[in-house]
């Protein structure tokens, strides 16, 4: 008894019993661990066997693949798959100019490329291809489904110089690390003087266009816009003065905004004031196409558009709501609150009838816009206001130190929740963005209440069809547009389970 | 005590941080009253107190973590209003450690230090990750550069913490219990570091129950009680010679156990 047990030798590791490990232990703790987990282990046993043979045998042993509707009508009891095969392609373009299909498919092939090249790690210019996917796509596939004319003025070297000139310099001088700042704006007022110099000299000489050969190089520009563009340059130019670093970026990238927006205008025909509307020679028409108007749009094509867009707009509009609605301004608080709720009090269905029936009175006559453009602005709105709240709910989830680390660090309030802040609250609410993209994305079939026939308006009209009456037709339909439906849903779950796992970075404090 | 500052000339002053009859009232609660203290340039402070006596508040209050409603708070010769410009001027050249750290858990221990320096002092990427690199060193901890903050034990958060903020060279470092949510393992390494510091002659306020660190650093410590400074003094004369009753019974009641 005089001496107590010590270990003193290291002790070996040793495997772990078998029976906890492999197959064996895996089924032991699994499926019957206990009476209760033994019955149930039996009783799911028993209803897969009653379920999955018919199930196999509707959907693919005894399913009709070939042949018409006749063959469907001759085995009732089966799926029939010719009829998805023969409607294949109102399923996917709804009643879309069958000769113009072709840019519906370049579409989706740039949309699938550009999701695959996303969820990749490895692409080279991921960022750009992101940028191009979320900016760039969306103006492009408008102007490829919608087709028309479009173009651009035919504007005289002169005019692409006064348009450019507060574009480059603005951006140049809201670059707050540029050498020279000073210098450079010079040269750029110089230039500004030297057009109104031109623009004043050739009006007096009573001359309004200048041809070398067959092209224009000069066009009469009224000099308002000159002066209206100089200003926001020369108050950028001012601002070098006085070192306001800060300020003249936030300021160019405002006024690059608005500039962009013009010269978007200026392509797109949207009215502009009139004090801009500079003297057009004539259009250039780049890209002419047959138009398909948006009431032709429909099936699988019009359920991405509506997702797509509804998805794209929702994020970036719900989370500055969701910042309003936490904001120390009680003005940007109210109105915030006041639109979240408002949206989330209303149900979709009426969102749409609102949008399509109620808006144009609302509007002044002669100004209408498009049916599905007002359907996509309701669901990007409603949505937006269900995304605040999930993004409301990771803010919230974010501990206080994290807020006051930042600001003592000194950064701005944007800086804080650009780069502390949102990162790690939209990580935490991953799941529930994505639960409303998915939920999103299935509310898309409401908008065949409003008369857009998106994929389950597209099957539901083909199964109307006499032609193919049959009684598995319907049920083919339906399990059809379920089984897209849950394609892309899963898919959209399990990449944000993957990102979820991917963002981990430990526990945090 | 004027010592060198990293910074050099700008700094003629050698007031860094004065508070004026300063007040401050959570709701009804009247957490701190009629708060006056100078601290020079260079000066190490420590702040001790029962807890809810207010010093976490008032040093907060520095850096306008938290606001004053009434009195004034200089700091570098900048007034604390409401004015964001100049709250953002002040926590430019005032760095601050937590209890708990307050690391950002979504990035590396390099992207935590070089991430103001960037934003705020619009540094080039690559100069910021030289200095952080140095004060990793300093701190003693390069080697954790490329891992999360989830990664690192207490110590070395706090180290990191502090790296942080040096990265930002600031003029004045606030310590709002650095030490208080360690393991007693880690304690020192935390603290040699801040002594490191104050030996170069940073100026510094430190809120903490570590004694031994008031002892062998601090030019003054302050004793708050209620909301009120109750008694200042130098170390040696505040440890063994406290003047007040509530500072002798607050000092045996730390001190001997």
């Amino acid at each position: 008894m005089s001496k107590a047990y010590v270990n003193d030798e290291r002790h070996p590791d040793l495997p772990p019993p078998a029976s906890t490990v492999g197959a064996v232990g895996w089924m032991r703790e699994h499926l019957f661990s206990s009476p209760a987990n033994i019955l149930m282990t039996v009783v799911s046993i028993g209803l897969l066997a009653y379920v999955v043979p018919p199930m196999v045998s509707w959907l693919f042993t005894s399913a009709v693949w070939s042949g018409g509707a006749d063959a469907c009508r001759a085995n009732p009891d089966a799926a029939c798959w010719t009829f998805v095969g023969a409607r294949f392609d109102q399923f996917v373009y709804g009643f879309y100019e069958k000769t113009e299909r072709w840019r519906v498919d370049i579409m989706l092939i740039l949309l699938f490329a550009g999701i695959a090249a996303l969820v990749y790690e490895k692409t080279p210019g991921r960022k750009w291809i992101g940028m191009f996917m979320l900016i760039g796509y969306p103006i492009l596939s408008w102007i490829m489904l919608l087709g028309g004319d479009w173009g651009t003025p035919n504007i005289s070297l002169y005019n692409v110089i006064v348009v450019l000139l507060p574009i480059v310099g603005i951006a140049l001088l809201s670059y707050d690390r540029l050498p020279s700042a000073r210098t450079i704006g010079i040269v750029l007022t110089a230039f500004y003087l030297l057009a109104i110099a031109l623009l004043l000299g050739l009006t007096a000489a009573g001359k309004t266009e200048l041809w070398i050969g067959s092209t224009v190089i000069y066009s009469l520009v009224r000099l308002d816009t000159i002066i209206i563009t100089l200003i926001p340059f020369l108050g950028l130019f001012a601002l070098t003065k006085s070192g306001e670093m800060e300020r003249r970026g936030t300021i160019g990238i405002a006024m690059l905004v608005v500039f962009a927006i013009l010269v978007l205008g200026f392509f797109f025909d949207l009215p502009a004031p009139s004090s801009l509307d500079m003297t057009l020679v004539d259009r250039v028409v780049v890209v002419s196409m047959v138009e398909v108007p948006t009431k032709q749009w429909g099936g699988f094509m019009l359920t991405l558009v509506i997702a797509l867009t509804g998805i794209v707009a929702s994020l970036p509009l719900g989370v500055l709501l969701a910042l309003g609605r936490r904001s120390n301004m009680p003005a940007i608080r109210v109105l915030c609150v006041v639109f979240i709720e408002f949206w989330r009090g209303v149900p979709l269905i009426t969102v749409l009838f609102m949008a399509s029936v109620m808006l144009p009175l609302f509007l002044p006559p002669g100004v209408s816009f498009d049916q599905l453009l007002r359907a996509l602005i309701g669901v990007a709105l409603f949505s937006a206001a269900y995304m605040a709240e999930v993004v409301r709910g990771g803010l919230q989830a974010i501990p206080k130190g994290q807020y006051e680390g930042a600001d003592s660090l000194g950064l701005t309030y944007w800086q804080k929740m650009r780069l502390i802040i949102l990162p790690q609250a939209l990580k935490i609410v991953i799941p529930g963005i994505v639960n409303t993209f998915i939920g999103l994305f299935k509310d898309t079939t409401l908008v065949l209440i409003i008369g857009l026939f998106d994929l389950l308006g597209a099957v539901q009209a083909s199964i109307a069809d006499p032609n193919w009456n049959a009684k598995s037709v319907a049920y083919t339909g339906y399990v059809f547009t379920a089984f897209v439906f849950w394609v892309c849903c899963y898919g959209m779950s399990q990449y944000s389970r993957y990102l979820e796992r991917k963002l981990h970075t430990g526990h945090k404090r | 005590m004027a010592n060198a500052n990293p910074n050099g000339a700008q700094i003629t002053d050698e007031i860094a941080v004065q508070i004026n009859g300063m007040h401050k009232w959570y709701g009804e609660f009247h957490v701190l009253k009629d708060i006056n203290l100078t601290v020079n340039r260079g000066e190490r402070i420590v702040i001790c107190g029962p807890s809810g006596s207010g010093k976490s508040t008032m040093i907060r209050c520095i850096n306008r973590l938290e606001e004053h409603q009434q009195g004034q708070i200089i700091v570098n010769g900048t007034e604390l209003t409401s004015d964001l410009k100049q709250i953002d001027a002040v926590r430019r050249e005032v760095g601050m450690c937590f209890q708990h750290f307050n690391l950002f858990p979504h990035l590396t221990i390099m992207e935590n230090c070089t991430l103001a320096p960037i934003w705020v002092r619009k540094v080039p990427k690559k100069e910021a990750e030289e200095t952080a690199m140095k004060y990793l060193e300093r701190v003693k901890i390069p080697e954790q550069a490329h891992k999360y903050p989830g990664q690192l034990s207490g110590g070395q958060q706090q180290r990191v913490a502090i790296a942080r903020s040096l990265c930002m060279n600031p003029e004045i470092m606030l310590f709002d219990e650095p030490t208080s949510a360690l393991d007693p393992e880690m304690i020192s390494e935390v603290l040699d570091v801040m002594i490191d510091l104050a030996q170069e002659g940073m100026t510094m306020l430190c809120v903490t129950h570590e004694m031994g660190f008031a002892r062998k650093v601090a030019n003054r410590v302050i004793f708050m009680d209620g909301g009120q400074i109750i008694e200042q003094n130098e170390p040696e004369e505040f440890f063994n010679n406290p003047q007040s009753e509530r500072t002798q019974l607050f000092l045996s009641q730390i001190l001997n156990h």
